[in-house]
């Protein structure tokens, strides 16, 4: 992993370098998002929601249980179709987009962490990391390096070659962010990293975003029903009954990562 | 009309596409990457895997060894049904007695010697020892005694004096026995005649030629079938006969033979030698069509094996699958990946169940007095059938999953099989 984090290497053959002039870009914009599961009469997990994320933004989502902060995650990462409204990520938008565009979307331009981790349980640390470069399609070579970058900046260089099995759970999230950061997406989703963890190792995950933000300039959106880690973001969005009640946009530019004063993710 | 011609042409679109070089290509990056992972999950959960492979090598071995008994029984019933070649087309029996020279004495008839050639031998008849003389086909006889017209023919003719000892007249019943390679063969003919020897050296020349000619005179056959002429001089309905019996010298030429000889008479009984074989063989075709359902029925069952096993698998890997499609997995790729999956296990299934069912008939031939033996087509419509009860079998679960979101399939929802959300506010079939 580079230091300093001013010049990466995208994953598609160049250099990308994220300045501050980039920084403050609205890059993932949700309108008048809602959602209706059809269960029974129908519920509406998502009233109407307008959230836009500038880029190198830290933004968490919090709010009580079933306030709808999962389903909004899941329509701004292109997982759910929304019911009404629309998501645009760098100016594409999902609803002109069909199922497998989408698919080439999230392949490129999204990274999720769950919050029971979801690593693929037939491969090791190392395979799972590397699958969303091999969707990408990069050379053998580059995967290798990438995936040692990933695995040293996460601290689980040593148990690259376990199977999810043989891991705890702190260390399989840490396996799920370095997943999520593989492709270099334009955004990481994560949905309540923390929630199957202990306060130590979830503060752990949460110190790993906030160092891959500030140092790499990677955008996340977290939800987490926890306010206490609100101290981690450079902005809170506060859902009730469906809706956003506060945070929906930018209110500042986000901190720099020459503004933070923070060591390197490796 | 047009709706389906579009459907259609789309559909051409597309395979054209498929077929496209740099899709081609393409296809193959994706089964670089899904094919480890499929090879990883089939080896992760053995035994499933054991299981799936397990019921398509028992389906194909079942198969194969039904399919070899089902072709020795068939062969052994063509060749108990065999029957030596009638030496002739009509055969006359009782001319002269056994020993005779029957050659020399058809010698001295003169239109036998101009038209007719002639075969003589010794069979055992219901009517005694007798010296039967066959005539081959395309002589006057043959055409007198009817198979080249509306007149009665392919009968045994016998002297009119043997007839009246033996107590037979035209239209009785008489076997003649012949020697063939599976031994003596009874074969049943009806009289068609009877005749009386000419008086000196002609074994039967004036009266059959008489018989023969009046054969051939069409009122005098009218009149005495009691039909009457048409306008136009020929027969309103022709009478054929009940019953035409054909022989043919080359076998080969019997089905030509046949097909005239129905023209010629579309109501009779048609017979010829080998019909009994022939009617062995349809009975045995009408026996292997339910047969080979029935054979179909044990893929059938093997596929649903494996179906249970594969959706079972797919229900565990819910979350596994969208993961996939979250960090960019097209439903296709994830839909293939379930099929590689399957094929693989199919596969392997498949060609343990064929090197099974081989040894197994190899094993049968050693221990059964049935000869059993297989065909290159059984084999492949083993495999053909193997590959269509694993689609059927993997269909479902791959459709199931292609078709569910990755928010369904992360979040462990029940999947229904109609992506609509109709079919989920229903409920009633459960999803899966």
């Amino acid at each position: 992993m580079r230091e300093g984090g001013d010049g990466m290497d995208n994953g598609f053959g160049g250099t990308e370098v994220r300045s501050e002039a980039v920084r403050g870009t609205t890059i993932l914009c949700g309108t008048g998002l809602a959602r209706r599961f059809p269960v029974g009469e129908g519920v509406w997990a998502l009233r109407r929601a307008d959230l836009a994320v500038a880029e190198g933004e830290f933004v968490l989502v919090t709010g009580p249980s079933g306030c709808g902060k999962t389903t909004l995650l899941n329509l701004l990462g292109g997982l759910d179709r929304p019911t009404r409204g629309d998501v645009t990520l760098r100016g594409v938008s999902y609803s002109r987009l069909d199922e497998s565009g989408l698919a080439r979307l999230r392949r490129r331009e999204l990274g999720f962490v769950f919050q029971f981790y979801n690593l693929l349980s037939d491969l090791t640390a190392e395979e799972n990391v590397s699958l969303p470069m091999r969707l990408v399609g990069l050379r053998k070579a580059e995967i290798a390096v990438r995936v040692a970058e990933l695995l040293e900046a996460v601290g689980m260089s040593h148990r690259k070659d376990h199977t999810p099995f043989e891991l705890s759970g702190g260390e399989q999230q840490r396996i799920a962010v370095a997943r999520a950061l593989a492709v270099r997406p334009a955004i990481v989703l994560a949905d309540e990293p923390t929630g199957n963890l202990d306060s130590k190792s979830g503060r752990d995950i949460m110190e790993l975003f906030r160092r891959f933000n500030r140092e790499l300039g990677q955008t996340f959106v977290v939800v987490s029903h926890d306010p206490g880690f609100a101290e981690y973001a450079h902005r809170v969005v506060r859902m009730r009954d469906g809706e956003i009640v506060s945070g929906g946009e930018p209110t500042a530019p986000p901190r720099t990562a020459a503004a933070v004063q923070g060591g390197s993710p490796a | 009309m047009i709706d389906w011609l579009d459907a259609l042409a789309g559909w051409l679109r597309r395979l054209v596409a498929a077929l496209h070089p740099r899709n081609l290509c393409r296809t193959a990056e994706e089964v670089s990457v899904f094919g480890p992972l499929a090879v990883r999950s089939v080896k992760r959960r053995l035994a499933r895997s054991i299981l799936v492979s397990l019921s398509f090598a028992a389906g194909t071995a079942v198969y194969l060894g039904l399919a070899a008994s089902f072709n020795g029984a068939a062969a052994a019933v063509a060749v108990k049904t065999a029957e030596p070649p009638l030496p002739a087309d009509v055969i006359v029996v009782g001319v002269g007695p056994a020993g005779a020279q029957p050659v020399a004495a058809l010698d001295a008839v003169p239109w036998a010697r101009d038209y007719e050639v002639f075969d003589c031998w010794t069979a055992e008849t219901s009517l005694g020892r007798r010296l039967v003389v066959g005539l081959t086909e395309g002589g006057r006889l043959e055409a007198g005694l009817g198979l080249s017209g509306p007149i009665p023919a392919g009968k045994v003719f016998v002297p009119r004096a043997l007839a009246a000892a033996a107590g037979v007249d035209e239209g009785a019943v008489v076997e003649i026995g012949l020697t063939g390679s599976r031994g003596f063969v009874g074969r049943p003919l009806s009289v068609g005649g009877v005749f009386t020897p000419g008086r000196a050296a002609g074994l039967f020349a004036d009266a059959l030629v008489v018989r023969l000619e009046e054969s051939l005179d069409l009122r005098t056959y009218l009149e005495r079938e009691g039909l009457a002429l048409s306008a136009a001089g020929r027969p309103a309905v022709p009478a054929g006969p009940d019953s035409v019996a054909v022989w043919e010298r080359d076998p080969g030429d019997t089905p030509r033979l046949v097909a005239r000889v129905r023209k010629l008479f579309p109501g009779a009984d048609v017979q010829w030698p080998g019909l009994a074989a022939e009617e062995a063989r349809r009975a045995a075709g009408g026996f292997f069509s339910p047969a080979g359902v029935a054979l179909s029925l044990v893929f059938f069952i093997a596929g649903l094996g494996a179906f249970n096993v594969l959706v079972l698998s797919l229900l565990q890997r819910k979350t596994e699958l969208g993961v996939l499609k979250a960090i960019g997995a097209s439903d296709d790729e994830v839909f293939g990946l379930i099929l590689l999956e399957g094929a693989m296990m199919a596969a392997t299934g498949t060609l343990l169940g064929l090197g099974t069912g081989v040894g197994l008939v190899g094993w049968l031939n050693r221990i059964s007095s049935l000869p059993l033996h297989l065909t290159s087509g059984d084999l492949g419509s083993a495999v053909g059938l193997a590959a269509f009860s694993f689609y059927l079998a993997a269909w479902l679960p791959g459709t199931l999953c292609r078709r569910a979101s990755p928010v369904q399939l992360v979040g462990g929802r029940r999947l229904y099989l109609n992506p609509r959300s109709t079919c989920a506010q229903c409920g009633r079939c459960g999803g899966f």
